[in-house]
């Protein structure tokens, strides 16, 4: 840290100041029992992330079964044991064989929680290699548990398709509407009922039980099946003679347009403000299941919502027009 | 009106090319750049522009033309270096941000505009496929030289294709550029002598637009359903253009370009690629004329860097 840097700190937050200085880890290392050899032999944990570090991700070349259902939990460094982890914990005790807690598919990451601001985490995360390895972008899932929200944004630039969910308890019902924008599915405990500004796909759980089985339900949403296909969003679905062929090829979404008119664009100044202008003229829409799946709180009922094709666009959705 | 750019990289010289055009439309600019590409690219792309390299002297220059300036326009991501530097020195009324291309999908998507120091007034992004990223930012359109040498026809028999995938980055929804398909299929026409492939290497802009002059047939990507500044450099050229863009990468430039016509591209994708390049080789010459003058028709309608420029300058002051 450089001495411009130490001087702001000291400034801005002198009580951690002095908890980060060098004696007090020096003692602080002496007083702890050596915890590493323990977390190192855990079969589940990939590696760590570490901000503060010269290498901000290093993770252990794993081999992943079933990769579509395979998912990453963020795990804080200070947990001593996966069993002791909030979520990972109770997933592990409640495996019953379930495809996505085997252990070739259900993997966690280390967290060393950083004090620099967001913005400084930022530009360390574009400027550092390890971040574009590609090692993060083979897991399906990604749960984020509480306070690691504030890296969604992170694990979706690293992977385009995954999905990030989400889950927050009482104690943090403070979440940041900016980083809101990166999850796709988020649970969250009933006193938060109409207090989160989400809609993507939000849920709600009682206990532990129905948490879990949420989960499952989502990481089974994502998963491989036989079939994807094309189902009714909205508008009349009419029989269409060439749906075999159009479920075969490799397009998430289908819209019918009645009559575009050709300077519909010029009326616009924004992709947002072009969504809007065009959902008068659309009449059909199809999505596949699992996108379907993706936005279930935004494709109930019998309109169009604007945000429905401008989360799927933004999420890299293939639109055919018809 | 005075238009100060600033780009950490040259950015395959589009900020170069709006101030340059800028200029011959009246308004006074200049673009300042902080890295110069490495390797072979060095110097090729910074022909309108100014090195920004921290010395006392070219220090000394960007202070002076920030302090005059009616208009930042910050291009993708700039130093702390530089943000420190305006907002000592500039007093006029609008810092903008202009997201381009970045080159990695690590975090790309990551809104770089919130993360300098700046207070932006106005947001811009390229109106290609990056739009529905940056859903409320106002899309502009990359401003390409007019290429004066496509008039020249081709009488050989055999068209030139010219086919560059700028990188072969895997991995990511729209990082892919090159296909296996697609090469094979371009690399099997030309072993029949079908076609005649150019694939020119680190050739400066100016360079490559006046070599796709004298070619035929542009191809862009076709994995994505974006297009590239090569798509318009393309119809520039006077080539018959081939892309896969899809609906909204085309209505987002027809929005920009303040047009209510497409653009002529020829689309194909990997599953009809061999059947398509077959239909555009076997297309009889004088229609492929035909074809290659509608691209440098609607270029000059709607593309024209001077029309652009002043597109650009309407936009700066709505």
């Amino acid at each position: 840290m450089s001495l411009y840097r130490k001087a702001r700190k000291l400034k801005n937050n002198p009580k951690q100041f002095f908890i980060d200085t060098k004696i007090n880890k020096f003692l602080s290392k002496k007083k702890k029992p050596n915890t590493t050899a323990k977390k190192d032999t855990e079969p589940r944990v990939i590696g760590i992330l570490d901000f503060d570090s010269k290498d901000i991700i290093k993770i252990k070349n794993k081999s992943i079964n079933h990769a579509s259902f395979s998912t990453l939990v963020l795990v804080d460094d200070k947990t001593m044991t996966l069993s002791k982890a909030p979520v990972i914990g109770e997933l592990l005790r409640n495996a019953n064989n379930f495809i996505g807690y085997r252990e070739k598919t259900l993997f966690a990451l280390r967290v060393k929680d950083s004090e620099a601001s967001f913005k400084e985490i930022y530009e360390r995360v574009v400027a550092n290699k390890t971040w574009h390895t590609g090692n993060l972008s083979k897991f399906a899932n990604v749960i984020l548990v509480g306070k690691f929200i504030k890296y969604a944004e992170f694990f979706k630039s690293a992977n385009p398709n995954v999905r990030i969910i989400a889950i927050v308890n009482a104690t943090e019902n403070n979440v940041n509407k900016y980083h809101l924008d990166f999850i796709d599915h988020l649970f969250h405990n009933q006193s938060l009922i109409g207090i989160i500004p989400f809609i993507k796909d939000i849920s709600t759980y009682k206990n532990t039980k129905t948490l879990l089985s949420g989960l499952e339900q989502r990481i089974l949403q994502g998963g491989d099946k036989p079939f994807d296909l094309l189902i009714p969003i909205f508008g009349e679905a009419q029989y269409i003679s060439n749906i075999d062929e159009l479920n075969k090829d490799g397009h998430d979404i289908l819209i019918r347009i009645n009559k575009l008119p050709p300077n519909l664009a010029l009326s616009a100044n924004s992709f947002s403000q072009y969504i809007e202008t065009l959902i008068p003229h659309i009449s059909l829409v199809l999505m596949r299941e699992s996108m379907a799946q993706r936005y279930a709180s935004l494709s109930n009922g019998k309109i169009l919502p604007p945000s429905l094709l401008k989360h799927a666009l933004k999420d890299g959705a293939r639109v055919h027009i018809i | 009106m005075r238009i100060v750019h600033l780009s950490k990289t040259p950015l395959a010289s589009s900020p170069g090319h709006m101030s340059q055009y800028l200029n011959e439309v009246g308004a006074t600019s200049s673009h300042f750049f902080e890295k110069d590409y490495p390797g072979d690219l060095a110097n090729k792309m910074v022909n309108n522009s100014i090195h920004f390299n921290g010395d006392a002297v070219s220090t000394e220059i960007l202070k002076e033309h920030l302090d005059e300036a009616d208009i930042i326009h910050v291009h993708n991501y700039i130093s702390p270096k530089l943000t420190l530097l305006i907002n000592q020195y500039h007093f006029g009324t609008d810092i903008i941000y202009h997201v381009h291309s970045p080159l990695q999908e690590g975090p790309l998507f990551t809104n770089a505009a919130k993360m300098m120091d700046l207070r932006f007034t106005k947001l811009f992004v390229v109106a290609q496929y990056q739009p529905r990223h940056y859903q409320d930012y106002q899309p502009i359109c990359n401003i390409v030289s007019d290429c004066k040498t496509s008039v020249l026809k081709n009488e050989s028999k055999v068209p030139r294709v010219l086919y560059t995938p700028a990188h072969s980055r895997k991995g990511g929804r729209w990082n892919p550029k090159g296909s296996e398909i697609l090469n094979t299929a371009i690399k099997s026409l030309s072993d029949q002598g079908k076609i005649e492939l150019k694939t020119p290497k680190k050739m400066s802009s100016n360079q490559l637009l006046t070599y796709r002059g004298i070619c035929d047939i542009t191809i862009d990507e076709i994995l994505t359903g974006s297009f590239h500044q090569i798509s318009l450099e393309g119809l520039s050229a006077g080539n018959i253009v081939v892309n896969n863009a899809d609906f909204f990468s085309l209505e987002m430039l027809k929005l920009a370009i303040n047009s209510n016509e497409a653009p002529p591209f020829f689309k194909m994708s990997e599953n009809n690629c061999h059947e398509k390049l077959n239909e555009i080789i076997t297309t009889p010459n004088d229609f492929k004329e035909d074809l290659k003058e509608t691209s440098k028709a609607y270029f000059k309608k709607y593309l024209s860097p001077q029309r652009l420029a002043l597109t650009l300058l309407e936009k700066y002051g709505a």
